[in-house]
């Protein structure tokens, strides 16, 4: 019996696309439906973000690391402090590692959160899940902007602690997030895992084994939903992570539930780190006294700082040459990494599944061409 | 009515015309949608609603239809390549075959008792209702082999795209 | 239409004959068509601002009183937008898709019995022609798709095809059972067999049942969330109507609008009850309350055709035809069988219990095989 011979269509995804989340393009070759190839193409955001950071004085490139993943500023910030503290052996105050958390730990919420309302809107909810999501972001990024003066954009940390310190009022601020947090997560946690519709689209859809996510280094939510019990948070303990009480959820099937359920659990045991964070956040000085804003020189060296992003291993390796600027400046997004694996988790399923497969790695291109 | 009724007409033969006659296959389909919507015009006309109604759903809902899916599935999906034209050399023999046809149907018409056995009078309702029992009395046995034939095809085509999937 | 005609010849006879003719033709049509534009006008606000309420926002709320002019503006806008037209697209065809689109959803409301002794015409067959020019959309939208060269176009076409004609079966199939329950095609016919205390046919075992196939059916049939795949916005951009813009877009949106409007009209005709409730046959003002009885049933089909646009995600293509195939099909077939035990049952009481106990076995047993494997409890490991 012949076959029927059917036309492949290469279609390309964006990069004006509603829902490649930015200028990202995935040259597409369907079969009918069906996803036979895909080729994702980077680089239409490309900025020229480590070229810049080695013409600039280490201090310098601190606000242009807000513009990384713009979500999350205050991570980056805090990856880049970090690695040039362990060069410049900085030693960081306690409050200042407290506030680190805190603001780390509100970005993770705010991540997740709209992470999860647009996998939603991917799977073409029409922005209710999105919107509510974005309710909740916007306390948080109120509180962010009484701190730091900025909504989005904070450039709040400084080598050896951060800018600006927390009052008792912010703190206040702080806590009354955190509070109605887990009523909004149980509303959100319902829409899904009681929705028939979603459970159907995203159950067995993506599956990411685990050998391939160890080999193609992904890291964060993504890997976690695979199987890979790896948290840097855990693994490195720095800042003052050891003395917390939280967990690290771990999926088994890694596709696309899980690792959307991964971040609602994450959100969960950021919010516990968030109570004692809180809670038990001493007294004192929020920058080191020995750090210094003008004429910063970091002695002759490399090193590479790398934290527990909400997106996954955010690090950046910097070679300084006793100067006032890095020799090299390196960053190791956790988008690019996780998106090149996207290929395999895509193949075989439709259109529709290939967008909501991108929704789930959780990308900014922010991060992916820097 | 005249006027309603040549209008029609033009409409049907010019759908008729440009089905045979144009080169792309998309807009011949669209072609013989509008020789369609004609003939069903024609039977709202003659106050056959039901033969009228009847001609959209089956012909215009799922002929065309069929068709549009056959033009999809196959390469020239944007009907565009090969257009020679579907009114190659022997034209005059398609010409030959509809003219006899034609004719043959308008001598049985005529000869045959079948336009004196309709119930004139009738109302619409009653048509639908007698043709409804009549099916499903005096016509059961063609009436089932059609579905026994349907259903078959159905299961054909469940085989065919069966295979395909296997291969992916 | 002979109303009329006979109410012009007696008040005012002087009036030639043609012309009352053609006045008696063009009036019903003229209401009918100012009354419904109205309505789908009125309906994108309600939309906007249903939806702006699921959303924890205020929706339109700068033109005129709480926006209430916002379909005037967006209709001024669209008109003077520029009308582009790929220079790959197959012109002709291009420019008439969006008309097409709009014709079926207008012809529709031919039939659909808006008050009490007001129906613009009232066929014999009226629910089969609602059913036959409804499926003559799909084409339009085909054509919209594939003139416009574009691939998210063409795929939202091929996708469009797929989905109408699918949901087609078991749309007709549940609307057999009313069609047996009531014994008529006509609509006016299938609203007057509703009439007594519980009478609507959606208040029976069977009529339930065709009720939720139809109404699911008629949203995948004007392409409503979660089904709106044809113009899947995450996915195909816009789908079939990704290359049009200006009064052509707008156009698409008004078909599929009005489309929404006449399919809930002929669901309310169906199952509903149409025009019936109470007061609907008081002497001098009967048509009035009947309009209103009907535009207020209508007006819960639209609602809850924008809750599910506010609250769900769509399903995925081979879901969405699994879905009609696998379970609206022979839950509909089922169903014909409930409806004919009913039909003969001795007394009203066992059809009542037999019918429902063929149907919910039905039901559970296909959501049974149809959901066997999909969802799974997850489980997750902690560390700490």
């Amino acid at each position: 019996m012949s076959t029927i011979e059917t036309q492949m269509l290469e279609v390309s995804l964006g990069p004006q696309h509603p829902s490649t989340h930015g200028v990202f393009r995935m040259d597409v070759v369907l079969d009918g439906e069906y996803v036979v190839k895909l080729k994702p193409v980077m680089g239409y955001l490309h900025r020229n973000h480590e070229q810049i950071g080695e013409k600039m004085t280490w201090l310098g490139s601190m606000p242009y690391t807000d513009r990384l993943d713009y979500f999350c500023s205050m991570t980056n910030n805090w990856a880049y402090a970090l690695s040039v503290e362990k060069m410049a052996g900085i030693k960081v105050p306690e409050r200042a590692e407290y506030i680190r958390v805190i603001m780390a730990e509100l970005t993770r919420l705010l991540n997740h959160a709209c992470a999860v309302g647009f996998l939603l809107s991917d799977c073409g909810a029409w922005f209710t899940p999105v919107l509510y999501a974005l309710r909740e972001r916007e306390r948080i990024l109120d509180f962010f902007e009484t701190v730091s003066g900025a909504r989005m954009m904070c450039n709040y940390m400084r080598f050896g602690g951060v800018r600006v310190d927390l009052d008792e009022q912010s703190l206040a601020m702080a806590r009354a997030i955190v509070a109605r947090w887990p009523a909004f997560l149980d509303e959100f946690e319902k829409l899904m895992t009681e929705n028939e519709v979603l459970l159907a689209r995203t159950q067995r859809v993506g599956i990411l084994p685990r050998e391939l996510a160890i080999n193609a280094s992904v890291s964060g939510p993504v890997a976690r939903a695979s199987g890979v019990a790896y948290d840097i948070r855990k693994v490195d303990k720095y800042g003052v992570y050891d003395r917390f009480d939280f967990r690290v959820p771990v999926g088994e099937t890694g596709d696309t539930f899980d690792r959307f359920m991964i971040r609602i659990l994450e959100m969960r045991e950021s919010v516990k780190i968030l109570h004692q964070a809180l809670r038990d956040i001493p007294s004192g000085p929020c920058i080191a006294p020995e750090s210094k804003l003008r004429g910063f020189k970091v002695p002759a060296g490399d090193g590479y700082g790398r934290i527990e992003s909400p997106k996954g291993e955010l690090g950046f390796y910097l070679v300084s040459e006793g100067g006032a600027k890095p020799y090299r400046y390196h960053v190791r997004p956790p988008s690019f990494v996780n998106l090149t694996i996207l290929e395999d988790m895509c193949l075989g399923h439709k259109v529709a599944d290939a967008i909501i497969i991108l929704g789930s790695i959780d990308i900014v291109l922010g991060e992916v061409d820097r | 009515m005249t006027i309603v009724f040549l209008t029609l007409s033009a409409i049907t033969v010019l759908g008729a015309l440009l089905a045979v006659t144009l080169r792309n296959l998309v807009h011949c389909l669209l072609a013989l949608v509008l020789f369609f919507m004609g003939i069903a015009g024609h039977f709202f006309l003659l106050k056959a609603d039901f033969l009228g109604a009847v001609q959209i759903l089956i012909y215009i809902g799922a002929v065309a239809v069929l068709i549009l899916f056959a033009i999809m599935l196959t390469r020239n999906i944007s009907g565009t390549e090969g257009g020679r034209g579907s009114l190659g050399g022997a034209w005059w023999l398609g010409v030959g075959i509809a003219t006899t046809l034609a004719g043959a149907m308008c001598v049985f018409v005529r000869r045959s008792d079948l336009v004196s056995k309709l119930p004139y009078g009738a109302t619409e309702e009653g048509v639908v209702k007698e043709i409804g029992k009549l099916l499903v009395t005096d016509w059961v046995v063609p009436l089932e082999i059609m579905a026994v034939l349907l259903t078959a095809a159905l299961i054909g085509a469940v085989v065919i795209a069966l295979e395909e999937e296997k291969k992916r | 239409m002979d109303a009329i005609y006979k109410l012009i010849q007696h008040y005012a006879p002087k009036i030639p004959d043609l012309l009352a003719l053609a006045l008696a033709v063009l009036l019903p049509i003229a209401i009918v068509m100012g009354v419904f534009l109205t309505v789908f006008a009125l309906l994108t606000w309600v939309e906007r601002k249903a939806l702006g309420r699921i959303q924890n926002r205020r929706g339109p709320n700068r033109v005129g009183p709480v926006g209430l002019f916002q379909p005037v503006a967006d209709g001024l806008k669209l008109l003077t937008k520029e009308d582009i037209v790929p220079a790959a697209a197959d012109k002709v065809v291009h420019f008439l898709a969006p008309v097409l689109t709009v014709v079926p959803a207008f012809m529709v409301l031919a039939v659909v019995p808006v008050a009490k002794g007001f129906v613009p015409v009232d066929l014999n067959i009226g629910v089969l022609f609602a059913l036959a020019v409804s499926t003559g959309s799909v084409l339009a939208l085909f054509m919209a798709g594939w003139a416009s060269r574009n691939k998210f176009s063409l795929l939202g076409a091929m996708r469009s095809v797929a989905q109408v004609v699918s949901y087609e079966v078991p749309m007709v199939m549940a609307a057999v059972v009313i069609l047996m329950a009531a014994g008529t095609l006509s609509s006016v016919g299938i609203v007057e067999a509703q009439r007594g205390l519980a009478g609507w046919f959606v208040f029976k075992p069977w009529g339930l049942v065709a009720f939720v196939i139809f109404q699911l059916c008629a949203m995948a049939e004007v392409a409503r969330t979660p089904f709106d795949l044809p113009e899947a916005e995450s996915e195909i951009v816009a789908g079939y109507h990704t290359e049009y813009s200006g009064f052509k877009f707008a156009l698409f949106q008004m078909g599929e609008y009005v489309a929404a409007i006449t399919m809930g009209g002929i669901t309310v005709t169906m199952f509903l009850g149409g025009y019936l409730g109470p007061g609907s046959d008081l002497p001098k003002i009967g048509w009035l309350v009947s309009a209103g009885w009907f535009f207020a049933k209508l007006g819960i089909i639209v609602v809850i055709n924008i809750w599910a646009r506010g609250t769900w995600p769509r399903v995925r293509v081979d879901q969405l035809l699994g879905f009609a195939w696998k379970l609206l099909l022979p839950l509909a077939l089922v169903n014909i069988v409930a409806m004919a035990i009913w039909h003969f049952a001795s007394n009203k009481l066992v059809g009542w219990g037999a019918s429902a106990v063929v149907l919910a076995v039905a039901i559970v047993a296909l959501v049974k095989i149809n959901t066997g494997q999909t969802f799974e409890k997850r489980s997750y490991r902690f560390i700490s």
